[in-house]
């Protein structure tokens, strides 16, 4: 079956006063029917402009795109704006961060979600509003008949972010595109929600592409993550992958920076030196070269994204079948990596040891 | 008091049954006025050059209680001392020898400082308020500037020319800049990035080591709380709800809230991922206008019964100076068990067991 979304060398230049801003640099992937595809990333990684271009929504005087968005096989970064606005919201709906700036205040909620339906189809305004009502029982707001007749502001920053989700499900998407969508919300409701969504997925195979920077969550939701930094990507692989053999010297980094519950308290958290690349100026080469402990005279040509090559002869035997899609943008050879990978491990391990015994 | 208790130095920072109320004025013309109570009869302690983490979701009143503890906001009832001086209703002019040793570092570095000023005159104010002679106060200025790792050369730049984690090391080199002995941190890392947020919370852990600070941490990362703390405190509408050791309260959750709290975090492993059990609690935190007879997280709680309905339940040690206030804690049976082989790894994680008799 051909892919639900394809993306092809993906570009998004914006002209500032400062200079081009290559926000997204030659990003491409493809995602199935019903499936979750993570892609995570600091801020400035390029991860929310990927996914405002996918519905068209970085069209502007000042932006250059470049590539190919194909939904459906029709490609959408050429479409006329009337055929866009068919696909948003109607193939494809968008969750974002902050609920409170995404819907009308002055509007009731129920009625936002009607005019959306009636925008993609032909159905009475009663009809419109039955199905709103369920769909907002769907998403677990209660007493949905008298609920829909609220404002945004009467509802707390959880319920609001499930009004958010019953309009993205309103026209049977099968993709929706989540921007950070519980990153302003409590933990507690926080899990909710992501159970709420994963399900409605699950059952409506609706594809999700899941931006955050959560690692907790994208081992959670994903089945596949693409790592972004400096507008490219520069890890693709299944999660399962992704999370046991992390290729890429930023993601086994980024996976150790972040504080555990599930691990014993070490007493220094290993961190990453520096700060990510200005898009204005980046560095020459690959995005990550200054802050990379294992950059060598290679790294200022900027290496391409790969399958990992093993320089031994017998390299498909080492290769488990795991490696199969997994993709990362490093010069070095995959047996180096995991070496250096397991160095650094104990390194960081070795220094949270002793910083332990100096508290102690 | 603390029976029991290694002998602990006086303590630093205390509240008694600290409360701040807000007025909300509702009614047709606004006429009724009615009280949230932000924070609720809390009581702590902290000792010098001790980290207590303060933890909660948003509402429970972590952020008021913050700013009660550097007096930015006066409580309404109970009462703060500062190395046993009484400043809860202390008057700004007497507050002022206070101020410099009690310090507070924000959230958002972007609006906490003064996007006019340069990040030299910016560090200038508290150095020159603590006395330091105009001669040596370019000098200490880069002193600052290169213990929060930025570059001394950059005095003459304003805020926004910097990236947000280097805004962040602005905002704790001008608490700082003040030599206080006591910081109070309001989600000093919720607004960095995860490569960005290891860095501030290791140069936190640095600074505290090397000018020997004391810290209340707020915020609502449970992972990062516990990196960084000795003591954790965990609230809930106001009330402080389980207090107790960094690393007795994750391997040892006592209130049903703590438990789901740690239960919600997900985790960055595949396997730990799917086979965690995940939805704990249902619902949302209950109105604080309208609170719920007896225990606060009753409506939300698995464990709730009619004894919960009746009687507000107090803190309680559980022993290892665990405190909660629950009255079917997760551990059975409320029972004050003798202090078995406890986790004090952290100065003065005994003060707990003087807070409620």
């Amino acid at each position: 079956m051909a892919p639900l979304l394809e993306v092809e060398r993906l570009g998004v230049r914006f002209h500032t006063d400062g200079g081009v801003v290559r926000a997204v640099d030659g990003v491409s992937f493809a995602l199935a029917h019903g499936k979750v595809l993570a892609i995570v990333g600091e801020s400035g990684s390029g991860k929310s402009v990927t996914a405002l271009s996918l519905m068209g929504l970085t069209r502007s005087a000042n932006t250059e795109l470049d590539g190919a968005v194909r939904f459906d096989g029709k490609d959408l970064l050429n479409a006329p704006e009337d055929e866009l606005r068919r696909v948003r919201g109607g193939g494809m709906a968008m969750i974002f961060q902050n609920p409170m700036t995404a819907l009308n205040p002055v509007q009731r909620v129920g009625a936002q979600i009607v005019e959306q339906i009636r925008t993609h189809e032909r159905i009475s305004r009663s009809e419109a509003w039955e199905r709103t009502v369920a769909l907002l029982r769907r998403v677990g707001i209660p007493r949905p008949e008298v609920r829909a007749r609220a404002y945004p502001h009467e509802f707390s920053g959880g319920m609001r972010q499930r009004v958010m989700i019953a309009a993205a499900l309103s026209c049977a998407p099968r993709l929706i595109v989540a921007d950070e969508p519980t990153t302003a919300l409590d933990v507690t409701t926080q899990s909710q929600i992501m159970d709420e969504l994963e399900q409605l997925c699950r059952e409506s195979t609706v594809a999700l592409i899941l931006i955050t920077h959560d690692i907790g969550l994208v081992a959670r939701m994903a089945d596949d993550v693409m790592v972004m930094y400096g507008g490219r990507v520069l890890e693709h692989a299944p999660a399962d992958a992704l999370f046991e053999d992390p290729l890429h010297p930023y993601t086994w980094a980024l996976l150790r920076s972040v504080p555990r519950l599930d691990r014993e308290r070490v007493g220094r958290l290993p961190t990453i030196g520096g700060s990510p690349p200005s898009l204005l100026n980046p560095p020459a080469g690959c995005h990550f070269r200054p802050r990379c402990p294992h950059s060598f005279d290679r790294c200022v040509e900027v290496p391409p994204l790969r399958e990992s090559v093993d320089p031994a002869a017998d390299g498909e035997e080492v290769r488990g079948k795991q490696d199969e899609g997994h993709l990362d943008r490093c010069w070095l050879d995959l047996d180096t990596k995991r070496r250096l990978r397991h160095l650094d491990r104990l390194d960081t391990q070795a220094v949270a040891l002793a910083c332990t015994d100096g508290a102690a | 008091m603390s029976v029991g208790a290694p002998p602990t130095t006086a303590p630093l920072l205390e509240a008694r049954n600290l409360e701040l109320r807000y007025p909300v004025r509702t009614g047709t013309l606004r006429r009724s006025t009615r009280y949230v109570r932000a924070v609720d009869d809390v009581s702590l302690e902290l000792a010098p050059g001790e980290t207590l983490g303060v933890v909660g979701e948003s509402g429970c009143g972590k952020s008021s209680l913050a700013r009660c503890l550097v007096r930015l906001a006066t409580p309404t009832a109970g009462s703060l001392l500062y190395r046993g001086t009484d400043i809860t209703r202390a008057s700004p002019r007497s507050l002022r020898p206070v101020r410099r040793e009690i310090q507070m570092v924000f959230q958002d570095p972007e609006a906490s400082l003064n996007g006019r000023k340069r990040v030299g005159q910016i560090l200038a104010t508290g150095l020159k308020l603590r006395g330091v002679p105009t001669t040596e106060i370019k000098e200490e200025i880069g002193e600052l500037l290169r213990l929060v790792g930025l570059d001394p050369g950059h005095v003459d730049h304003f805020p926004h020319e910097f990236s947000g984690g280097q805004r962040q090391r602005i905002g704790i080199a001008r608490a700082l800049s003040a030599d206080p002995r006591l910081i109070v941190l309001d989600e000093p890392v919720s607004a960095l990035d995860v490569s960005i947020r290891a860095q501030v919370v290791n140069l936190l852990s640095d600074l505290r080591q090397e000018r020997s600070l004391a810290y209340v941490f707020v915020a609502h990362d449970l992972a990062v709380i516990r990196h960084a703390s000795d003591r954790i405190a965990v609230m809930y509408l106001g009330r402080i709800v389980e207090q107790s050791p960094a690393d007795d309260l994750y391997d040892r959750p006592l209130h049903p809230y703590t438990a789901a709290l740690l239960a919600a975090v997900p985790v960055p492993d595949r396997a730990a991922a799917r086979g965690r059990s995940r939805v704990v609690i249902r619902g949302e935190p209950a109105n604080a206008l309208e609170l719920p007879s007896g225990c606060r997280f009753r409506p939300r709680c698995p464990r709730a019964t009619e004894l919960c309905a009746a009687v507000d339940p107090q803190l309680a040690d559980h022993g290892g100076h665990h405190l909660v206030a629950c009255h079917h804690p997760l551990d059975g049976p409320a029972q004050v068990k003798s202090t078995g082989p406890a986790r004090m790894d952290g100065p003065g994680s005994a003060e707990a067991d003087q807070l409620r008799p």
